[in-house]
């Protein structure tokens, strides 16, 4: 059987829906399995980033619901939910997500300090990210003395710290030069890759597009598109509500 | 949580200049809560100790039916064998008896109601340092009965100095008007006006030989070693002598009881304005600290920090923010008031004013360590008040909509 690690049922996000009623998403229904390494794409306003808040808790559908790994996100509320993703859901965003008073290993044992991870395991997981985001040498490093290539490898690595069950990456790439960005997602490949984690990406950008297995296309809210790369002619509206 | 403590401190240097102003405002209003405080503590404290010198003295003993007027009919019964029995007590650092009479005083050039406070020149100084008091000529001579001691606007007002005669008159327990002509022998001055206008001082065997009743006396007046042993001393007196009535002065001037108690909720009102300053600023700078860190917060949010340690990271903001400007605060403070304490602060310039009520023209500001930490106490709420604000609205931050700013 599939192993859906995301499940949208039917859902929509209406924003001011007393005033002027703005419909951000309109009744998407989409899973994503484990392992994948999807790329939501689209114009401007088509709801990316609504999509992926709402997958990531950070916000609430208007109706519908999200699962992730069964779980109901718009049941869990307050801190409940802000537990959920601290354990579950690995955020990397556009820039400047790194708090900029902590150095690059501060930045990344935050989280496990917050799941109250030991401190010898703790040591041994932050090194082993910082590693695998070749940036050991930056260890002490804050945010500001890093490039922002460094900063969002820094920020896969605390995404990756608490070994959530997916990543969401919301325009990842936006602000960095083509060698960073190549770097950051042969990184983000090589842990999908290699450890099977998922990646759902939100973004514009070519190079991500390019790297990606499966592309949904949101246009005005709306899914009009879901292409698997092994299968680039399946226009799989099936998966399409 | 130490991780928490390290983002808190670190953040607050982010804006360095905005960090020290604020602790300079929490230095600064400290200092001058702790001086102030301070300073109307040692108002107060000397108000007290002039009125205990030269007034009322820590306690007093007279006849039961003893009224404000002086009645010249209530006195001590066997006086000098109580005197003898007080002295006794260990407490007790002086004891003088007086007879205390309302009367006139005349000259040429006026006249004007006055207590005559008819004393034992000797033991008078022990008590109340009355010869200390004198700004010109002599104190009472022991072996000059015929003599006066007035005030300087006393004797400004009736026109007299020293070696000029005053012609003192009261009504006696028969009702007949007795009078003496006496020779003024010194001035003297407190700093308590009103007090100044209408006593003046006589020998009390002189009263006893112009009233020709024998050695009475209607008053007797009690120093203490220490202003600590009051009621317990007031308490064994009232036990030792049923017959008299024994008060201590609080019960004899209960004006400066609420003296003391309005003074200390000025005291408190002044800190309360301070604070409250205080508080806002805070607020104010915390608010903007949290605007400028919309995003990072929403960021926090986003990946993990609930609410309750966001709560806990402002709150240890805010308080490290306080912390580190309440020593040097209480340290400037306290550096001042010790200054001062040596020094006094000279109000000479509004003696006037000041003496009118009967307070010190030079006031030596005093604070104990319990007001010390009474202003902590304070500054401690104060600045958990003015964090609670910035935390709550950090709270209703909607972490969608922040990481977007």
């Amino acid at each position: 059987m599939e192993d859906i690690v995301i499940d949208v049922h039917q859902m929509s996000r209406t924003y001011n829906p007393d005033k002027v009623p703005v419909v951000a998403l309109n009744n998407v229904h989409l899973h994503i399995e484990r392992g994948e390494f999807t790329v939501v794409k689209g114009p401007s306003g088509s709801g990316k980033t609504t999509l992926l808040n709402l997958i990531g808790g950070l916000d609430t559908p208007t109706s519908g619901e999200v699962l992730i790994h069964g779980v109901n996100l718009t049941s869990l509320k307050g801190n409940k939910l802000v537990d959920f993703r601290l354990h579950n859901i690995g955020f990397v965003f556009q820039a400047y997500n790194l708090i900029p008073v902590l150095t690059a290993y501060e930045n990344i044992e935050f989280i496990l300090l917050l799941q109250g991870v030991p401190q010898e395991i703790r040591r041994k997981r932050v090194l082993e990210l910082l590693e695998q985001v070749q940036l050991t040498d930056k260890a002490d490093a804050r945010p500001e003395e890093m490039s922002g290539g460094q900063q969002q490898r820094v920020a896969v690595a605390r995404a990756l710290a608490p070994k959530p069950q997916f990543i969401l990456a919301d325009e990842p790439t936006a602000n960095l030069d083509t060698r960073s960005a190549d770097n950051l997602l042969d990184i983000m490949e090589k842990l999908n890759r290699d450890e099977k984690m998922t990646f759902l990406f939100s973004t514009h950008d070519p190079r991500v597009m390019q790297r990606a297995r499966r592309v949904i296309t949101l246009e005005d809210g709306q899914i009009v598109s879901d292409t698997s790369r092994e299968d680039t002619t399946h226009d799989s509206k099936a998966r399409i509500t | 949580m130490f991780i928490l403590l390290k983002i808190a401190w670190r953040n607050i240097w982010r804006n360095p200049r905005r960090s020290w102003v604020l602790v300079w405002a929490v230095t600064f209003g400290l200092w001058m809560g702790v001086f102030l405080t301070a300073f109307y503590n040692g108002l107060i404290e000397q108000r007290i100790a002039l009125a205990i010198n030269t007034e009322s003295s820590h306690i007093q003993m007279h006849h039961p039916l003893f009224k404000p007027d002086y009645e010249i009919k209530h006195v001590l019964p066997e006086f000098a064998s109580i005197l003898q029995s007080l002295n006794e007590i260990s407490r007790i650092q002086s004891v003088t008896s007086r007879m205390v009479i309302a009367g006139l005083a005349a000259s040429a050039n006026g006249s004007t109601g006055v207590v005559i406070q008819g004393v034992s020149p000797e033991s008078e100084h022990r008590v109340t340092k009355l010869c200390q008091k004198l700004t010109s000529g002599v104190c009472l001579q022991e072996g000059n009965l015929h003599s006066v001691m007035i005030s300087e606007s006393l004797a400004k007002k009736l026109k007299l100095k020293t070696g000029r005669k005053l012609v003192i008159s009261f009504t006696d327990v028969n009702g007949e008007i007795n009078s003496a002509a006496l020779k003024i022998s010194g001035l003297y001055q407190t700093n308590n006006g009103p007090y100044d206008d209408t006593n003046i001082f006589v020998h009390a065997s002189m009263l006893d030989t112009l009233r020709n009743i024998g050695a009475k006396r209607n008053e007797i007046a009690i120093l203490l070693q220490s202003s600590e042993d009051l009621n317990q001393t007031a308490a064994i007196l009232k036990k030792k002598y049923p017959g008299l009535k024994t008060e201590t002065w609080k019960e004899i001037s209960p004006e400066l009881g609420l003296t003391v108690s309005v003074g200390d909720q000025m005291v408190f009102i002044f800190m309360g304005i301070i604070l409250l300053a205080l508080v806002f600023g805070i607020i104010n700078t915390m608010m903007m600290a949290m605007l400028e860190r919309t995003r990072e917060i929403g960021i926090l949010m986003a990946i993990g920090m609930n609410k309750i340690r966001l709560f806990f990271m402002i709150v240890l903001e805010t308080s490290m923010l306080v912390a580190l400007g309440a020593p040097p605060g209480i340290l400037l403070g306290l550096s001042t008031v010790a200054f001062f304490a040596r020094k006094g602060i000279d109000l000479s310039a509004y003696t006037g004013l000041y003496s009118n009520f009967g307070y010190a023209s030079t006031v030596y500001p005093h604070i104990s360590g319990e007001k010390v930490v009474q202003v902590l106490f304070m500054l401690v709420a104060a600045s958990l008040i003015s964090s609670v604000f910035p935390a709550w609205r950090s709270l209703r931050t909607q972490p969608a909509v922040a990481i977007k700013k």
